[in-house]
């Protein structure tokens, strides 16, 4: 057993990770006494007391502009953690929290304390991985800017390859991210930013080094000429050095960086700005952070409670929570792909949250889309998604446009009247050819029992996907004995065994095919016999419509559909529930009717 | 399909077409099986589901700046 009194390995390295901050600083201004003639006290309070009034004031707007966008910055961490505390107080307490760490060093461990302190209902663990998330996003998000300012000043040869590198890197980790939304590493699963927010963090950060840049080249002395521009890309600079180097306020290799890529400039001059600087952008705000932590009450007393009233009874069900009354019977593949049902006051969606995007899928299940669409943006703002509706009707993607959203026109829907469907007509002889094929092969189509047989649908969904290269997912159905238990599910039997099936999704008024699995070496017509049979079944139990398939409008081919419907094709435009008739000389087919050999 | 802007479909588009041509592991339906109350057609199959989504309605309203979930 180690005693306490004696050091051990752990114990040094500990120490060692502590003062290395404080060595980095005293090392490099080791390094900048070496390069530059320091002056004498009396020289720089003469050019510090040289500075203008309105030089005072104005470095304090670029920095409160500066601190403003950081709290911005933390609202969009707290949004990806989904800590649900992303308001004002929190982006108070992001401000505080960089104010402190920023004036402390040491990383971690200072923002991660000034967050937990300052944010009733934040964990310890929370603080911890938003400070992480900020610090990592922001380094990540300064390398960016640093990139492109490398790019476009170049004020020094290795500027422009170093610029096009770090560019390039992000670009690929963007298309990375977008991939691959998770990171495993082992037990850990680190999810990557959305899109939208990176370009959030991209533009917050960029508000904030601009502004601390000006910060600096507003408090340069008269004596001093140098560009904002220039200026601006040497404190990029010089921030990343000082950030990567954690000494307390980047004391040290800040000003070396500075003084390194400007080594033409009167050295007085450069440092009394640098010193007006950490006045006013360091110390200022660390006073007024700590002043905060010390009376955090006093801040919870300040903020005005806050309701959001675009989310006012806004809830979350799981996808049990399907009416069988549901316009549309293909909300159901949320019961599958991890969706849910969505609650916006009296408004329901049927939703899927994904790493980009928060998905309306189809028509609302209850209530009107346009009274849905401020409180989808909402939600999905929260959780830096992307709000999107997808295979809505052409009555809600107009009053969708109506409101400003950009609307996309993808895909065209196949449905047909049940009770109207008529084999009969020289115009399905090809139809009931095929039909009569697979009932002279000794097809037989049933309803499915309530226990499905399983082992048998596997193996088959198992042939099909190797004939097919797999299944795809989220709106399309895959196999899975649950899910498909929800469905009405018929049969194609030939010689006790199962030779092909089709699943279909059902609400009250309609119903809506779902999936097909075909033997490859099933009889000619055995697909369409097993969709006589949905069809028949369908009009017996009265459904009003049978929904084929959304097809996109490019694959829209001559075909069968007509006679499926009989000489007055209900056919519906993209998504709408207004029946339209099939232009005049145009016939309508399905493509999923195209049955693999 | 519809989104806020252009800059937006964009993305939902291709995250879209990746859902769907790159789907994961597909996600058992685990309440599939409690489904006939569902197919009743009923918004409360119990009181204590009842309860349960007026407690959300609650929360939604006291808490401040908080999501029911």
């Amino acid at each position: 057993m180690q005693s306490p009194k004696h050091p051990t390995a752990g114990h040094i390295l500990q120490l060692a990770r502590l003062s290395a901050p404080f060595a980095m600083a005293a090392l490099c201004l080791w390094a900048l006494s070496t390069r530059i003639e320091l002056p004498s006290a009396s020289e720089i309070w003469a050019l510090l007391g040289g500075l203008k009034l309105w030089q005072w004031l104005a470095a304090c707007v670029a920095t409160a502009v500066s601190f403003w966008a950081l709290g911005r910055y933390d609202s969009v961490a707290h949004r990806h953690l989904q800590t649900g505390l992303d308001g004002p107080q929190a982006r108070r307490a992001g401000m505080a929290a960089i104010a402190f760490s920023q004036l402390v060093g040491f990383g971690l461990f200072p923002g991660a304390y000034a967050r937990w302190r300052l944010v009733p209902g934040l964990t310890a663990m929370q603080a911890a991985q938003l400070t992480g998330l900020v610090g990592l996003t922001f380094m990540a998000a300064l390398a960016v800017i640093c990139g492109v300012a490398m790019l476009m000043v170049p004020l020094s040869p290795w500027f422009t390859p170093v610029g096009g590198i770090l560019v390039a890197t992000a670009l690929g980790a963007t298309v990375l991210s977008f991939l691959a939304p998770t990171l495993s590493l082992g037990r850990l699963n680190l999810r990557w930013p959305s899109l939208t927010a990176m370009v959030a963090l991209s533009v917050w950060a960029l508000i904030d080094v601009l502004a601390a840049g000006s910060a600096l080249w507003v408090l340069l002395p008269g004596m001093l000429d140098i560009p904002w521009s220039t200026l601006v890309v040497v404190y990029l600079i010089a921030l990343a050095a000082a950030i990567l180097s954690s000494a307390p306020g980047g004391t040290g290799p800040l000003e070396l960086m500075v003084f390194t890529l400007l080594p033409a400039q009167d050295s007085t001059g450069l440092l009394a700005a640098l010193l007006a600087f950490r006045l006013v952008y360091y110390a200022l705000p660390a006073a007024l952070s700590c002043a905060m932590m010390l009376m955090p009450q006093r801040l919870k007393t300040m903020r005005a409670p806050v309701i959001d009233p675009d989310l006012l009874g806004a809830r979350r069900a799981s996808a049990c929570a399907l009416q069988h009354q549901r316009p549309c019977a293909e909300t159901g593949v949320i019961r599958q792909n991890g969706g849910h049902v969505q609650s916006f006051g009296f408004n329901q969606l049927a939703l899927l949250d994904s790493p980009q995007i928060s998905v309306a899928l189809l028509d609302p299940l209850v209530g009107e889309l346009r009274e849905t669409l401020a409180p989808l943006k909402r939600y999905a703002q929260q959780r830096n998604a992307t709000p999107c509706i997808y295979k809505c009707s052409a009555r809600n993607a107009l009053a969708a446009r109506q409101a400003g959203w950009a609307v996309l026109r993808i895909a065209a829907e196949a449905v047909l009247s049940p009770a109207a469907f008529n084999e009969a007509g020289s115009h399905h002889r090809q139809l009931r050819r095929k039909l009569r094929h697979a009932e002279k092969s000794g097809l037989t189509v049933l309803p499915a029992p309530t226990n499905l047989p399983l082992a048998q649908m596997e193996a088959l969904d198992k042939l099909w996907q190797e004939q097919h290269g797999g299944a795809r997912g989220t709106t399309m159905g895959r196999f899975e004995a649950n899910y498909l238990a929800t469905q009405r599910v018929f049969l194609a039997w030939q010689n006790d065994r199962i030779i092909g099936f089709i699943s279909l999704h059902v609400s009250k008024a309609e119903w809506c095919l779902d999936l097909i699995r075909i033997c490859p070496n099933a009889p000619d017509g055995t697909g369409h016999v097993l969709l006589r049979a949905a069809i028949s079944a369908s009009a017996e139990e009265g459904i009003a419509r049978l929904s084929w398939l959304r097809s996109p409008i490019i694959a829209m081919q001559p075909g069968w559909i007509r006679g499926c419907a009989g000489s007055k094709p209900a056919l519906h435009q993209p998504g709408s529930r207004a029946t339209w008739p099939a232009p005049a000389g145009v016939k309508w087919s399905l493509p999923g009717l195209k049955w693999p050999a | 399909m519809a989104c806020p802007s252009w800059s937006e479909m964009v993305i939902a588009g291709l995250e879209m077409a990746r859902l769907i041509n790159r789907p994961g592991k597909v996600l058992p339906a685990s309440t599939a099986l409690n489904q006939s109350v569902v197919a009743a057609g009923s918004f409360a199959t119990s009181t204590a589901e009842a309860d349960h989504e007026d407690a959300g309605w609650e929360d939604a309203l006291q808490t401040p700046g908080a999501r029911a979930s």
